[in-house]
């Protein structure tokens, strides 16, 4: 083993004498990691998937350099999360991350890319990344809580609300929309917020109390397997008939719609993808996905796509130079591109600027479960001004 | 259970054997990280830390019989006493270290009234339940603890102004000091009158009772101890990752020590830290080949309970007796 280490060192060393500067032909190493086993596999893999997808549209090749994925599995846990970036840094030595939506790990993996100096494309919603932990070297495509909780807010104040619920996760996605909510509506008028634990499988307490009293809507904070099951429950009650429900960030996210009740139709949200936007790029996107998937893509897969697009036309603005650190996050920062949902960017804290759709759940001519899409709001920046 | 010889067959021909073998290892460990890459050394730190928490379990689970489901309550409370004070109240690793060894000797103290009252299965239940609440109160605590996303930036200790560990080497020499300590701690512990008085707890406890041994007060230091040296497993583990999370004292955490302990043999003390370094090699290695990792391990504790059902020490052990006996 150590032999045949040692020789093919060799070999590629005077391999790299003979064929002049060995960056130019060195591959462009990237770094992906997600949960790929345990709970959160199920949005792990399939980001994973739409990354793979980014780069085999360009044939794996970007500024005429091979390009290499390295694939890691944090297990959604931050210590494993940590150790694989650590792997992928020091052993493969990538030139960069495409990782991580798990905010734990995220947090973990933050003062660790920051030392390193590598630059890091995290879909982590976590606020921290482009403020207390902000650093040149993150840059975060996916909205922050404050950042989709104080859209939905708005865009429901615009409809008139005045009175709400709130029922959320007891994790900090769930409390932190919880509290973007009071500070538009003003706490008085936030009726109720109940934070049941991940995982819980009766919401009847809650909603038995929602439904005696007098509100504009409901806002939900959950998702995964918990949303689903809070619509059913939420039919069964009769309180589709009586009050709305505005699923915050991805809540009828396409691929928790696969999941969802018939009677989820009219549940709405406001998020960063709609499935049935139709546009070429988003067009090329579902139909290129299926291919390799099967199944419908949705807002996870869509960051991930994008998240991959925005590094691939950062490399293109730089030659390909990816040695050259600097140029490349300076490219990044200012990088503009056209993706499935509009333009999409990165703001001065590096944080994701992209159109938001206004989502409601209807029935779609397969039978199936889809997002109509309402309006957009363009161009939604992190609101750091009233969120420091 | 089968009836383990009361004195460990102890040849003299063995620690000649330990007394050779002891210098040439002590080498090897002291210049690994002049050898290794950084990534290399780190899996190595990360080796050697939960091979510690493993012993500690195997003090209980081993040598007292006593299966415990929530040891990594006691790796988490440390953990989160080490980082809380380094980070709010900036305390240096020579004070913060032994406040959370007394933490989780205290959170011992607490569990171990409250627990040793059950044996067997009861007992495998009341350690889930009571770990469960350490970790609710990580988790939910947010003000103080960060939640779900747990406290990241603690820093590096320094042992003083002109010796931060900063650096991986130095670093590596740190844990392997004190993991080396826990060690030869709980070797001194088992080789004792106290560890031979927990053995018998383990094949009989009426019969130890009979011979005028407070078996209560044996299990219950036995107890205590085991989790101030997982404490300081947890402690180096905090100071390696420089972030706490609840994820330290997860119920899958404290399945995965479990495991580790059976898989290299229980009431063996080297079994356990083989196998903690092998399910640490085993899940950083495959992982970056297949996702199908757990897979993986999941045949080797099938072989492990098929062909070796005391672990893998064991599996060595009976082999060398076998071979004693011509």
């Amino acid at each position: 083993m150590r032999l045949v280490q040692v020789l093919a060192l060799i070999g590629s060393a005077v391999f790299g004498v003979l064929n002049g500067p060995a960056w130019s032909q060195e591959p462009i190493k990237i770094g992906v990691m997600f949960p790929l086993t345990g709970p959160i596999s199920g949005q792990g893999i399939p980001e994973r998937d739409a990354i793979k997808q980014a780069f085999d549209e360009e044939g794996d090749t970007v500024a005429g350099r091979k390009v290499e994925l390295l694939y890691e599995d944090s297990e959604g846990r931050p210590d494993v999360g940590l150790t694989k970036t650590k792997a992928l840094v020091e052993r493969d030595k990538v030139d960069l991350l495409l990782s991580e939506l798990v905010s734990s790990v995220g947090a973990a993996m933050a003062p660790y890319v920051t030392q390193q100096k590598i630059p890091w494309i995290s879909t982590v919603a976590l606020d921290s990344l482009t403020r207390g932990q902000k650093s040149k070297y993150i840059f975060r495509f996916v909205p922050s809580t404050y950042q989709y909780a104080s859209v939905a807010a708005r865009f429901t104040q615009k409809l008139g609300w005045k009175k709400v619920y709130f029922i959320g996760w007891n994790a900090p996605p769930g409390r932190e929309s919880a509290d973007v909510v009071k500070k538009f509506y003003g706490a008085g008028n936030v009726l109720d917020a109940q934070f049941p634990n991940v995982g819980t499988s009766d919401y009847s307490p809650y909603l038995t109390e929602m439904a005696a009293g007098k509100a504009d809507g409901i806002f939900a904070a959950m998702w995964g397997a918990d949303a689903p099951r809070l619509v059913s429950q939420y039919a069964d009650y009769g309180l589709n008939k009586k009050m709305p429900l505005f699923g915050i960030a991805s809540f009828t996210s396409e691929e928790l719609l696969a999941h969802m009740p018939p009677q989820a139709v009219g549940v709405q949200s406001i998020y960063t993808y709609c499935g049935t936007l139709d546009t070429p790029e988003n067009r090329k996107f579902v139909s290129g996905f299926q291919a390799r998937d099967h199944a419908l893509p949705g807002s996870y897969t869509y960051m991930g796509y994008m998240a991959a697009k925005m590094v691939i036309q950062a490399l293109k603005d730089i030659g390909g130079k990816i040695e050259d650190r600097d140029a490349f996050i300076d490219a990044l920062s200012k990088v503009h591109v056209k993706g499935p949902m509009g333009m999409t960017s990165f703001d001065s804290h590096h944080g994701m600027v992209a159109d938001f759709y206004q989502l409601t759940v209807e029935k779609g001519p397969d039978g199936k479960l889809q997002n109509h899409c309402g309006e957009r709001i363009a161009q939604v920046k992190d609101p750091y001004d009233l969120f420091p | 259970m089968t009836a383990l010889p009361s004195k460990p067959v102890r040849s003299r021909r063995g620690a000649a054997a330990v007394l050779l073998g002891l210098p040439p290892a002590l080498l090897a460990l002291l210049s690994l990280p002049y050898l290794l890459s950084t990534y290399d050394l780190g899996i190595v730190v990360q080796m050697m830390i939960f091979s510690l928490f493993a012993m500690s379990l195997d003090l209980l689970v081993g040598f007292t019989g006593m299966p415990s489901l929530g040891h990594a309550a006691y790796f988490g409370i440390a953990a989160y006493t080490a980082g809380l004070l380094a980070l709010k109240l900036g305390w240096g690793v020579w004070f913060a270290m032994p406040a959370a060894l007394i933490a989780s000797a205290l959170t011992a103290v607490l569990f171990g009234f409250l627990a040793l009252r059950t044996r067997g299965s009861y007992f495998l239940m009341i350690t889930l339940a009571l770990s469960q609440v350490a970790w609710g109160i990580a988790f939910g605590w947010r003000s103080l603890t960060g939640g779900d996303d747990g406290m990241p930036n603690i820093p590096r200790p320094s042992l003083d102004a002109h010796w931060p560990l900063t650096d991986d080497r130095a670093f590596y020499y740190f844990v392997l000091a004190f993991v080396g300590l826990g060690t030869l701690l709980l070797v001194r512990i088992v080789a004792s009158p106290f560890g031979y008085a927990l053995r018998g707890i383990r094949e009989s406890e009426t019969r130890m009772r009979a011979l005028g041994y407070d078996v209560w007060r044996y299990k219950f230091a036995a107890f205590v101890l085991a989790a101030v040296l997982a404490g300081l497993a947890g402690c180096l583990y905090v100071y390696y990752n420089r972030f706490v999370s609840p994820d330290y004292l997860q119920v899958v955490r404290s399945a995965e020590v479990l495991l580790m302990v059976i898989l290299g043999g229980a009431g063996t003390l080297i079994g356990p830290a083989i196998g903690a370094s092998l399910i640490v090699v085993l899940e950083n290695l495959i992982s970056a080949y297949t996702e199908r990792w757990l897979m993986m391990i999941g045949v080797i504790y099938i072989l492990v309970a098929m062909f070796a059902p005391r672990g893998i020490m064991g599996f060595i052990r009976e082999r060398l007796r076998a071979r004693a006996r011509p």
